[in-house]
């Protein structure tokens, strides 16, 4: 299990959409609009919100595309005849996965905090840390589920447009939503990637009400993600 | 000493059935051809011989319980791990087998299989021969009984057909079976010890290919595949 977390890790770092989607763009995206919004409370706002993308286009846009791939070389048939159960392999990658996510953030939060000369308390970072847990996995376990319900890489692109986009869109990620129409505020209340961003920011503002919240949310998220994964998982292209 | 036995095993998808009480064995330390036309029911069987599928009727009888430990096998689809490198896969495999490698062991492994140069390749970036090569030496990093190879030599050129059908060779020679199944006539002639002819999803001839030729007064392999076909589509229509 070790090794194929370890090596699931290292291949990550040479992983092109890892390193543009959840590390490149956020950056820059959270360093960019961090230096043009001239409000105060706009740097903390746009760098959780950019870590959360980070975190939303790994675990769900990249993952469902190299479960797509693993499926279609037979890797899952292949663990049959393998003494490895198939929980075991998929918890292993998981687990990696989930922990490239948490670096991600890890990584968009550093450098925009040392760009923007954004402080966070300490307890606030460690908080942030099983927010950031939780919504990764259900990220992983909801890329099992389009991976199985695609069946080709178009689909699993068009589905992952399907699902981020809106849920991107539909969150005050990036921009206040103060001044949005009522059903998409509506929409934003009912948004998982909303309450990912409300847990992260409730534990910048060590406001642990709001935060018990919204962590308990992403973590029923994860759970059903959970489910839908082990309804939809498929073996092979069948 | 026989490693696997199927005793009369069928498989139905749909109402169709693919298998059809079909009985074959596979003995330590031969080379076994299973050949077919596509639709015959190569894979079902495969599937059933390895237990990933199982049989509506009839069984399967392994030399051990742990099995799966002890095989090694490599489907038509070869299962790299995208983005890893030569010895990154080999390290994957051997944890799916849960069999720890020393980096000598992986070095000496790659060396074997003329991979020695290309370890920090990604196998993605590797020549047609020597993904087939890497793809062989996945299934052997634990040592297996039993070598399952679906069409190894398939859509290769004429020199990396060599390297693979040597590497099986070595193989058998060792004391592995190895069965792998082929479209390719002049391959089973050149390495097969005994061969399975399937159609229809039951077994229409078996044996050592030499002898089938005696039996059937036929010149090549091709010729007797040809003409025993003919004669069942005929029986059939």
């Amino acid at each position: 299990m070790n090794t194929i977390v370890k090596l699931t890790f290292k291949s990550a770092a040479r992983d092109p959409f890892l390193i543009l989607w959840s590390l490149l763009v956020p950056v820059a995206g959270a360093i960019g609009l961090g230096l043009f919004v001239k409000a105060p409370q706009y740097p903390l706002r746009i760098l959780t919100g950019m870590a959360a993308t980070s975190v939303l286009f790994y675990t769900l846009t990249t993952t469902s595309f190299a479960v797509l791939g693993q499926r279609r070389r037979g890797v899952y048939r292949l663990l049959k005849v393998t003494p490895m159960p198939l929980w075991a392999y998929v918890c292993s990658i998981a687990t990696a996965w989930v922990l490239i996510a948490l670096c991600s953030a890890g990584f968009v939060l550093v450098c925009g905090m040392l760009a923007l000369g954004v402080g966070l308390a300490p307890l606030a970072v460690i908080a942030m840390v099983p927010a950031v847990l939780l919504a990764a996995l259900g990220g992983v376990f909801f890329s099992f589920v389009v991976a199985s319900v695609g069946r080709t890489e178009n689909s699993v692109s068009i589905m992952n447009n399907f699902i981020t986009l809106p849920l991107l869109f539909c969150s005050d990620a990036f921009y206040s939503l103060q001044g949005a129409p009522q059903f998409v505020q509506t929409i934003s209340r009912l948004n998982p990637l909303q309450w990912f961003v409300g847990a992260l920011r409730a534990a910048a503002a060590q406001s642990w009400g709001s935060y018990a919240a919204n962590v308990g949310l992403v973590a029923l998220v994860a759970a059903f993600a959970l489910l839908l994964a082990v309804k939809t998982f498929r073996y092979d292209e069948g | 000493m026989e490693l696997i036995r199927a005793n009369k095993i069928s498989k139905q998808f749909g109402g169709r059935k693919v298998v059809n009480e079909l009985s074959m064995e596979i003995r330590q330390g031969e080379i076994l051809a299973m050949i077919g036309a596509n639709g015959a029911g190569k894979s079902t069987t495969l599937a059933m011989l390895l237990g990933i599928e199982t049989p509506d009727e009839g069984e399967v009888v392994r030399w051990r319980q742990d099995y799966r430990a002890h095989v090694g096998v490599q489907l038509q689809a070869t299962p790299f791990f995208e983005g890893y490198t030569a010895e990154e896969n080999l390290r994957l495999f051997a944890a799916l087998y849960r069999t720890p490698l020393e980096p000598q062991q992986i070095a000496d492994t790659l060396q074997r299989c003329g991979l020695g140069q290309a370890g920090a390749t990604r196998a993605a970036r590797l020549s047609g021969g020597q993904q087939k090569r890497l793809a062989i030496a996945v299934t052997t990093i634990h040592q297996p009984d039993l070598i399952v190879l679906d069409e190894p030599a398939a859509g290769l050129d004429p020199r990396a057909r060599h390297e693979v059908r040597t590497m099986i060779k070595q193989l058998a020679k060792a004391g592995t079976a190895v069965l792998f199944t082929s479209h390719d006539m002049e391959e089973v002639a050149r390495i097969a010890d005994r061969m399975v002819v399937l159609y229809g999803g039951h077994i229409a001839a078996q044996g050592a290919p030499a002898e089938l030729l005696a039996q059937s007064g036929c010149a090549t392999l091709d010729e007797f595949y040809f003409e025993l076909t003919d004669k069942l589509e005929g029986m059939a229509q």
